[in-house]
């Protein structure tokens, strides 16, 4: 099939598959398996790049796998030209692809990383501040009171439901406290992720630079590569060493895939 | 029909409720010990705590009539929760027995009272009284938990953090949700800014005028 639609991609005239691809590119951000083109607009298509209704659904199904393996392992553009030459594309339809993928590519990957789901996420966060002065059991409180408004979206539904909480100053910096402890955990993690990132690439250079530069994470580095990665070990344990070298001497411009 | 004080109004107002002046008509002949064993239940109930057995086996020790004891217990319960409502900077321990002086009650029991009042049980029954009185759930409980998605079907390295809470709020519910780390930025920054505003206000004068 795959070899079929690229016989019918080559078979297609560049400039129309150029338009055609950067349709698509632009389409591709749903990846839900959803039909991407309603039937009118697989009707244009057809007219306009002369092809069946099963030769056109191969060429949109050809084209959404490559762009869905090019997200998944965030492939650069020239790489993927090549790639796709590789398995017999002609190459100037492997440029098409290649320029539209580093157009839409970059954003596209960051949509997906920032699309986590869950089967409640927060989506709106409000407050109010109030002085609250008297209540049935007590008169003259004075007593400032926060109700902090949060908006709570489900997987399944539209609606947003609203939780609201209140608290009192005290009550408020203990919340507060724990907050920033979650942050400082956070910004941790995203050390972390750095380190794995790098590490997993086996490429002593690129952990060296990175753990020289961020002093912080080389500890963290040193045990989630340890544990979570054991062939890491070694490129671990150079990381740590190397840490007291001066950031210039060490400076390595990773070569990423 | 009462009457008020010459100089300020007493703490239970102009008008003195029915309860309290009944009570003060039924205390002749009530002995310490019974009143103290009164008192005592009366202040449990205030705490929230279910003391109808205690009040029975008082009732039924007791040679005054139940209707008597009846009226004794209400207009305790009332002196009390009128004095709890106001804070301890505005009605003073002497005003307080002054007032209860004006009752014509007997001075043991104006001393009992006050040490209720004045005494160290006052923060339970504050915050006991003030579980009755409506507002929003406060935060129980909050668990949280941060995550980092190495890989999903979409993206072979993702690599991205978010936290998961569990937040048990004061009436029971219990919520669990994601937060995506901008949105977590975003509610750590308002929560720093309702502090900063909560400090603001009260700096603010309004806030010092006694009252």
């Amino acid at each position: 099939n795959f070899v079929k639609a690229n016989s019918d991609v080559i078979s297609l005239p560049s400039r129309k598959s150029h338009r055609c691809f950067h349709i698509y590119t632009v389409f591709i951000s749903s990846l839900q398996g959803e039909r991407t083109f309603s039937e009118e607009e697989e009707q244009k298509l057809r007219a306009a790049l002369s092809l069946d209704k099963r030769a056109l659904n191969l060429v949109l199904e050809t084209s959404a796998f490559i762009l869905e393996q090019a997200v998944y392992h965030n492939i650069k553009p020239a790489a993927l030209q090549q790639q796709l030459e590789v398995i017999h594309l002609n190459p100037e339809k492997a440029e098409v692809f290649s320029q539209s993928w580093a157009a839409a590519g970059p954003e596209l990957v960051e949509k997906l990383k920032r699309n986590i789901f869950a089967p409640k996420k927060l989506e709106h966060v409000g407050w109010q501040l109030n002085l609250q002065m008297a209540q049935s059991s007590q008169t003259r409180l004075k007593s400032p009171s926060a109700v902090l408004q949060l908006g709570i979206k489900s997987e399944d539904s539209e609606a947003q439901e609203n939780v609201f909480v209140e608290f009192n100053h005290q009550q408020l910096l203990e919340f507060y406290n724990k907050v920033c402890y979650i942050n400082a955990c956070v910004c941790v993690c995203v050390c972390v992720c750095v380190c794995v990132c790098v590490c997993v690439r086996v490429c002593v250079c690129v952990c060296v630079c990175v753990c020289v530069c961020v002093c912080v994470c080389v500890c963290m580095c040193v045990c989630v590569c340890a544990h979570a990665f054991a062939r890491m070990c070694v490129c671990a344990r150079a990381c740590v060493c190397v840490s007291i070298n001066p950031i210039k001497d060490t400076l390595l411009i990773p070569e990423g895939n | 029909m009462s009457s008020s004080h010459a100089k300020d109004p007493s703490f239970l107002g102009g008008r003195i409720p029915p309860e309290i002046e009944s009570m003060s008509r039924n205390l002749k002949d009530v002995d310490h010990e019974l009143f103290r064993k009164l008192l005592k239940a009366v202040v449990s109930a205030l705490e929230g705590k279910d003391c109808r057995e205690v009040m029975r086996s008082v009732a039924e020790g007791s040679v005054i009539p139940q209707e008597r004891l009846s009226h004794i217990i209400a207009g305790m319960h009332r002196l009390l929760s009128e004095a709890i409502r106001i804070p301890p900077s505005s009605l003073k321990q002497e005003a307080f027995k002054d007032d209860l002086r004006m009752l014509k009650m007997p001075e043991d029991f104006i001393t009992d009272f006050s040490s209720v009042v004045f005494g160290s049980r006052r923060a339970a029954l504050e915050a006991a009284s003030s579980q009755k009185d409506p507002h929003l759930p406060t935060l129980e409980e909050f668990k949280w938990r941060v995550d980092v998605s190495i890989s999903t079907s979409s993206l072979s390295r993702a690599l991205q953090p978010s936290v998961l809470t569990q937040m048990k709020l004061s009436d029971g519910t219990f919520h669990r949700f994601e937060v995506p780390v901008s949105k977590f930025q975003e509610l750590r920054y308002n929560v720093a800014l309702i502090l900063k505003e909560m400090n603001d206000l009260e700096k603010r004068s309004i806030l010092k005028i006694q009252d």
